[in-house]
Parts: structure tokens; C-alpha cells; sequence
């Protein structure tokens, strides 16, 4: 076969490793399939993930926002997990999404996200209402049929003076997902923390 | 796992760009591998399997993320989702 396609692409005409591979060291990157002509979306990365939280309501930990040894650990409720449910084919490219925890009425003290690993955390930061803002971003991809739980660490504002011990503040969560075909997903549940 | 790229997919390349195009010829859209997602393909000769292909993959890039593996492994579960490679055992079978 040797069909000239064009000035710029030749058909294949051996099997071997190219020329390039002779070359070790190059970065590697998260190999993905372009589709060559503009066409929606969704049709194009046949993406169909579906997005939840996992055990809302459940006793949970939250950890002082200033890290482990930054203060005591405090008991509460919320979801433990973000979980992506992957019926299409594999999705390899990043899922990116917004984190909001938003006080139930006026309170002291901020509730917010310490981790999500493996998903990277950034931009967290509290505003002088104790609401919680945040975003992530999950790189490693979620294969065809694969239900990802990625945990939630919750944590609290460390504040001071801090909450009178034993108050109970709840709050609003709200995660909404960006798909790669740039969908999106809001997902909400309650969270309670007693101090 | 041996993948076999499909007997239903035409393909054009150019080794100076390092890009290959695909059409499934069931399919009405082409796609463009470029980067890592060429060298898979460049691999998948229907005489390696998974552990050859990464084993290489690992040889020529340097994968400072951790994640080679499993982003490998999801990209054949993507072409093989979209019907770009098969399994060289059921087709020899």
C-alpha cells in the first residue's frame, strides 16, 4: 500500500518502531483521542459519566483546617465519597469541578475540603462568612464500566475564638463536575459539625 | 492481553509530525492520535501484549505523574471501546 493521501500524510507502509523511538526521556502525557472534525460534544468523546456522592449523612471526621496537629478532630456528618459511574467508553482526559460549602445560617466557624486524593485540591480558601470555596481536578482517568469513589476529607475553619464546644453548624455542599466534553453535574448534600 | 489494530480501520500517518489519523469504516468521524496516544498505537502490533507495550512505553518516556500504567490501560479500553483495535486472540481464533 502506498497510496499518497496528501503532501503531508502517507499511508503506513511498515510496522516497525518509528525513528523517534530511539530517543528515550521524553515527558510522558496523558494519551488521548482527538476527534479530527468539529461535531457536538458528547457525541464526539462519547462521554456518559454520571456523578454522585457517596453516604450522605454519615458520621464523618473533619480535621482542622490547619492541618493535622493544628488542633482536635470534630465529629460530624456529610458524604464520603465523590463517585464517578463511567457507562461509556474510557474517559482519559481530565474531570475538573467546583467545591461550595455555604453556612446554614450565622455561624463562627467554616466547613471545607481537605482532600480528595487522588484528585489534586486547589484554591481553597474561606470568606469572612465561613462560606468555603474550592476546586479539583482528577487526571488518571476512569476506564469503561469503572465506578470511581474518590474520598472526601472534610475538614473545619480554624478560627478564633472557635465555636463554644458542642454547637452543632450545618452547611450546604455543593460539588458540580465538568465532564472533558464540558458537561456538567451539581451535585448538594447537608454537612453537620459539632464543635 | 495481544491487541490487533481492527481490520475495519484505515489509517494514514506521518512519521514527521508523529500523528496518525483513523476512520472505523463504520464510522462517519476520523480521529487523531498524536504524542503518547501514536507511540500506543505505533505498538499495537498484535504480537505484544499490555505489559510488552507499557514495558516500552516506559522505556521511551519519562513518567514523572506515576500514572503511565493505568492511563495505558485506559486508553486501550478507550480504542477498543471505539472499535479501533481488537483482541489478536479472538481474531486468530
Amino acid at each position: 500500500m502506498s497510496e499518497v493521501i496528501s503532501a503531508d500524510f502517507t499511508t503506513r507502509e511498515d510496522a516497525g518502531i518509528s525513528r523517534r523511538r530511539v530517543v528515550a526521556g521524553v515527558a510522558w502525557s496523558l494519551p488521548v483521542i482527538v476527534a479530527a472534525v468539529a461535531a457536538p460534544a458528547a457525541a464526539a468523546s462519547g462521554v456518559s459519566v454520571t456523578a454522585g456522592l457517596v453516604g450522605a449523612g454519615s458520621p464523618v471526621t473533619y480535621l482542622p483546617s490547619g492541618g493535622t496537629g493544628g488542633g482536635t478532630n470534630r465529629n460530624g456528618t456529610g458524604p464520603t465519597a465523590l463517585q464517578l459511574q463511567n457507562k461509556g467508553g474510557a474517559v482519559n482526559s481530565p474531570i475538573t469541578g467546583t467545591i461550595n460549602i455555604a453556612p446554614v445560617g450565622t455561624v463562627g466557624a467554616g466547613a471545607g475540603v481537605q482532600s480528595m486524593t487522588p484528585a489534586a485540591l486547589a484554591s481553597s480558601s474561606y470568606s469572612t462568612t465561613h462560606a468555603y470555596s474550592g476546586s479539583f481536578t482528577y487526571t488518571a482517568g476512569v476506564a469503561s464500566g469503572q465506578t470511581l469513589n474518590i474520598p472526601i476529607q472534610l475538614q473545619y475553619e480554624s478560627v478564633n475564638p472557635s465555636p463554644k464546644k458542642g454547637v452543632v453548624l450545618s452547611y450546604t455542599l455543593t460539588i458540580t463536575v465538568t465532564l472533558p466534553d464540558a458537561t456538567t453535574q451539581a451535585l448538594t448534600a447537608g454537612l453537620t459539625v459539632t464543635f | 492481553m495481544v491487541w490487533k489494530h481492527s481490520s475495519l480501520v484505515a489509517e494514514v500517518r506521518t512519521d514527521a509530525a508523529g500523528r496518525v489519523a483513523l476512520l472505523h469504516l463504520d464510522a462517519n468521524q476520523p480521529v487523531v492520535l498524536t504524542g503518547p496516544a501514536e507511540a500506543i498505537w505505533q505498538l499495537i502490533d498484535g504480537r505484544r501484549d499490555e505489559a510488552d507495550v507499557i514495558a516500552e512505553l516506559q522505556a521511551e518516556f519519562e513518567d514523572t505523574t506515576g500514572q503511565l500504567v493505568r492511563q495505558v490501560e485506559g486508553f486501550l479500553a478507550s480504542l477498543e471501546a471505539q472499535r479501533l483495535i481488537e483482541s489478536a486472540n479472538e481474531a486468530g481464533k
